[in-house]
């Protein structure tokens, strides 16, 4: 019995003592001479719930990313007010790129324009690369007496607030595809946000709004019980071909979220390049792009200027179109 | 039907049986102890199963969504904390009969509503999942405003020492649920320009603050009274002599198991409230109502059964449309996908032997709870009832720590669980109880998304207030709402006329007090 | 009753706090906490109310007397116990999860210690809180890959 113990205390300590010397060891490595990046697990931090699209297009990066940069990626998740609580926090972080995060046009955009405190400016976060865009579309019933965008916008003219939209959320994608089709048409539509992509197509679904501005994957998912009226790509969207744009209708805006990645905007240049260098990689081999376009996302390779650059022309149209409409 | 024999011998095969096993012993693990939940085990293990089969992915991942569900019964039972949300309804007896040194008794009953519940739940995905799914479709905003107001009436039926004081505990719930950004216009409420409640109070953090820190600073106070934070009684043949108790009352069973999956089919409601309405259904029907709340094993049955049969409910929605009915299933939905199985008609036609395989795998999973929840069951009682208070409750409070941690990955979670951990015990002082406060904080957001959203599709119908009164569903849930905010009242007026018949009737099994 | 008076005047305070807070929000985004305030002010009267009926005082004294045969609580132990909670808390981030969890733990069980428990009970007490704790953050921090905070030490 006290021999029992005795291996017991002998164990315990045993492991106490690994573990002190596990951590001082790490320490010692970090205290050292700069070493190249990375040398140590990057976090890769999802702003959302694991199972959303974010997630699944980590999830399979992950292991690209990991033979691209040689060390371990460790993905996390940590949601909270659209995505507003991870980016406060890779903010504030040690800007070393060892903590890189996804991050969504519109969402880190809007955010910081239209809440009081969002914790971040949008200027915080260095855009590193843009591998991605879950389209929006707008869709009517099946059923629905309008075959057209232009038959739906006709009718919302001469009725105005009548048509119900379902969408996911307040300052979303959505909200803002609304926004911009109300600035752009001059009709007026009755937005109804749900708490999230799946709760908004089942407020559709179920026939509670006329019509919905949806993501290009439940478009595709439900497409036999909608009629796809325009979508929001430059070019014609790949899994729904036969699907006209809002630009070829005659309104030039594009609609959709744009996943990419950020690092804490001190982060040193060449790691910002190490790390766009590793997602380029990633996106542009062909069985990755191959499985994401069949899930319904539109793919991209854009490097970290050109991201950049276009993250600032969304933010202008963005804020013309939020002053426009009063919304700000 | 080749699909679907070929399904069941591809889940009796070794390996998955290993691994069902496997999976509601982990889960039954994560669900048992305070602040681990399904949700969070499933999105752990998500990753370990990338590189694995698909079929042994889905088999290992719904054994331990059933087996945490299962598992949250314990924490409930023995330390008075709901271990995962779904078990908020078995505290009110469940702890009672611990207290009197019934533990493990809790706990059989438990096991065998759980294992009952989820059989039944299972009957309803295998063969009526397309017409539920597709009426579950017609609760709209307005429905949901009503399902909320009524989920609201159960405060009387929780609250039956001062039922203006469950009240007063459901409008703070409500009120704390209405912290972060509003579902409509987007402002940032009650926030006070941080940036962590911006994203309002997280459900997980709050329960565990409000139901376990309480509970811990009870056993503090009264630890040189008592040794162990409850007593222990040896009880032999206890699985034969619970299931006579039990069997005597097939219909608390069957009912509870229909409405868990019910409620768990309707998107967004899911399993965290389908135990407590099965509770309340079950009190109404009751004949002796008031022994509820001491350590009625009808009212563990009624939690029970009806949080496991919401298990395979959330699965209803999830697989024929894509839309999960709870938040263990928004990550199930994502493993999924990540396994290129599209939910929807392709999930009954390309992969009709991987549903089907997953979905009698789940059959397996539920008839696996009874020896392994015996078995766990009894051990974790035995923990519990054997550990001095001065280890038990820092012990739990750690876990508290590192449950609300864990959820999100946010240390902002830990100070808002100790924060209403606070807020609780001294509430629990003055007679304001976790139960109703926490079924605010549930019902709360899902309310007000119905209700500004009814009142938005009302505006553009032309008739603001016609939405709330002229739906079908809406009016039977009114009805429903009206009858059970008055039941107290009816049964009052009902016992005074006929004391003698009432008295005469067979009693709820209610275990008697010894201590007393 | 003077328990419940305090706590029905503590929450029309409250209520009537987050209804006029709420007035700064859109017109959608405060109907929802406003009814809510409403109805806990509304409730919070009726309790108010109620502790000045006849059947309320006697429903006191029956207490009182009560109260007087029951065990007394250990509240000075309670407040120890939170504050040592609350030092856990703000610890994790500056300490790293293991380290404040440690120390605090150690703390709360000498705190905790009953009449029965000799200096060995303590030891043995804090050395499987030590071993469980620590295989908890090794599996979280390790298996799970949960980002515990590692703060100072670890």
């Amino acid at each position: 019995m006290s021999r029992k113990k005795t291996v017991w205390r002998l164990g315990v300590a045993l492991l106490v003592i690994l573990a002190i010397a596990g951590q001082t060891a790490l320490f010692a490595a970090g205290a050292g001479e700069e070493r190249a990046y990375p040398s140590r697990a990057i976090n890769y931090v999802i702003p959302f719930d694991a199972g959303g699209q974010s997630d699944i297009t980590a999830q399979y990066q992950r292991a690209g990313l990991e033979r691209a940069f040689g060390v371990d990626v460790v993905i996390r998740h940590q949601p909270g007010a659209g995505g507003a609580l991870a980016w406060a926090d890779l903010a504030r972080s040690r800007a070393d790129g060892y903590t890189i995060a996804g991050n969504n046009i519109p969402h880190i955009i809007i955010q910081p324009l239209v809440r009081e405190n969002a914790g971040y400016a949008t200027e915080d976060l260095r855009p590193v690369y843009l591998f991605q865009t879950t389209p929006i579309g707008l869709a009517v019933a099946a059923n629905s007496p309008h075959n057209t965008l232009a038959d739906l916008i006709e009718y919302a003219r001469a009725n105005p607030g009548r048509v119900t939209v379902s969408g996911s959320g307040t300052h979303s994608g959505h909200h803002l595809a609304i926004l911009q089709l109300e600035y752009l048409s001059d009709a007026d539509f009755t937005y109804i946000p749900a708490t999230g992509a799946a709760p908004s197509v089942t407020n559709f679904l179920g026939g509670h709004t006329e019509a919905i501005l949806a993501n290009s994957d439940d478009l595709v998912q439900h497409q036999q019980a909608m009629k796809i009226l325009a979508i929001g790509t430059t070019e014609r969207f790949h899994a729904l071909s036969d699907v006209p744009t809002f630009m070829e209708q005659g309104y030039d805006f594009t609609a959709g979220i744009d996943r990419g990645v950020t690092v804490a905007k001190d982060t040193p240049e060449d790691v910002v390049r190490a790390i766009e260098r590793a997602f380029d990689t990633v996106s542009r081999d062909p069985e990755f792009v191959a499985e994401m376009e069949a899930l319904g996302f539109e793919m991209h390779q854009i490097g970290a200027d050109e991201y950049a650059a276009y993250i600032e022309r969304k933010q202008r149209e963005i804020i013309t179109v939020l002053t426009e409409l009063g919304e700000l | 039907m080749p699909a679907v024999l070929q399904a069941v011998l591809t889940v009796l095969h070794p390996l998955n049986l290993f691994l069902i096993g496997t999976g509601v012993t982990a889960g039954i693990a994560v669900g048992a102890l305070p602040g681990l939940t399904a949700t969070m085990a499933i999105a752990l293990l998500v990753p370990f199963t990338f590189g694995m089969n698909v079929v042994h992915a889905l088999v290992l991942l719904g054994g331990i969504y059933c087996g945490a569900i299962y598992g949250g019964s314990y924490a409930a039972i023995l330390i008075n904390t709901p271990g995962t949300p779904a078990a908020i309804a078995t505290t009110f007896d469940g702890f009672a009969l611990a207290r009197k040194g019934h533990a493990y008794r809790a706990i059989v009953v438990a096991t065998i509503a759980s294992a009952v519940g989820g059989l039944v739940g299972v009957f309803f995905l295998l063969f009526l999942s397309p017409p539920l799914a597709r009426a579950s479709l017609r609760f709209g905003p307005p429905e949901f405003f009503w399902l909320t107001v009524f989920g609201l009436t159960i405060i009387a039926t929780i609250s039956p020492k001062s039922t203006v004081k469950g009240l007063i505990g459901g409008a703070i719930g409500l009120l704390i649920g209405t912290i972060g950004i509003s579902p409509i216009e987007g402002n940032v409420r009650f926030a006070f320009r941080t940036v962590a409640l911006q994203n309002g109070i997280t459900l997980i953090p709050a329960l565990i603050g409000l139901f376990c820190v309480p509970e811990i600073l009870d056993m503090i106070a009264s630890r040189h009274h008592r040794e162990t934070a409850i007593p222990y009684r040896s009880q032999r043949h206890m699985l034969r002599r619970v299931w006579r108790l039990m069997a005597r009352k097939p219909m608390l069973l069957l009912r509870s198991s229909v409405i868990g999956t019910i409620i768990g089919i309707v998107p967004g409601a899911g399993a965290n409230i389908a135990g407590m309405v099965s509770y309340n259904e079950a009190v109404r029907v009751s004949r002796q109502p008031e022994k509820f709340g001491e350590g009625s094993i009808d009212g563990i049955t009624a939690a029970e059964a009806s949080n496991n049969a919401g298990v395979a409910g959330s699965l209803v929605p999830l697989l024929t449309l894509g839309i999960p009915g709870a938040p263990p299933a928004a990550v199930l939905l994502g493993a999924l996908l990540l396994k290129g199985m599209r939910p929807g008609a392709e999930l009954f036609t390309v992969h009709a032997p991987i549903t089907y395989t997953f979905m009698f795998s789940l059959v397996i999973a539920n008839i696996a709870l009874l020896p392994l929840g015996l078995m766990l069951g009894k051990a974790a009682s035995k923990v519990v009832t054997g550990l001095p208070i001065t280890l038990l409750a820092p012990l739990v409070f750690f876990l508290s720590v590192i449950g609300s941690f864990a959820i999100q990955n946010n240390i902002a979670d830990v100070y808002v669980m100790l924060a209403l951990g606070l807020v609780g015990y001294v509430g629990r002082r003055v007679g304001l109880q976790p139960g109703p406060i926490v079924l605010g904080l549930i019902l709360g957001s899902m309310c007000e998304q119905g209700l500004v959203q009814s009142i938005l599709m009302g505006r553009a119908a032309g008739t603001p207030l016609a939405i709330f009164f002229t739906r079908p569903i809406s009016i039977i849930l009114i009805g429903l709402t009206v009858v059970s905010a008055f039941w107290p009242m009816l049964a009052r007026m009902r016992q005074r006329r006929t004391p003698a018949i009432a008295a005469a009737h067979t009693h709820p099994i209610v275990e008697e007090k010894r201590d007393a | 009753m003077r328990n419940n008076r305090l706590v029905a005047l503590t929450l029309i305070a409250f209520g009537l706090f987050a209804w006029l807070e709420s007035q700064r929000y859109g017109a959608l985004s405060r109907l929802f906490p406003q009814v809510v305030a409403l109805a806990l002010v509304v409730l919070s009267l009726v309790l108010l109310a109620q502790t000045f009926t006849a059947r309320a005082r006697r429903a006191e004294a029956v207490r009182r007397e009560g109260r007087a045969e029951a065990e007394k609580p250990d509240l000075r132990s309670v407040g120890l116990s939170v504050l040592i909670m609350i030092a856990w808390t703000l610890l994790l981030e500056p300490l790293g999860f293991w380290t404040a969890s440690l120390l605090a733990f150690a703390l709360l069980v000498v705190t905790l210690r009953t009449r029965d428990q000799d200096a060995a009970a303590v030891w043995k007490t804090v050395l499987a809180g030590v071993v469980l704790m620590t295989a908890f953050v090794l599996v979280f921090r390790i298996t799970l890959r949960v980002p515990l905070p590692t703060g100072l030490f670890w």
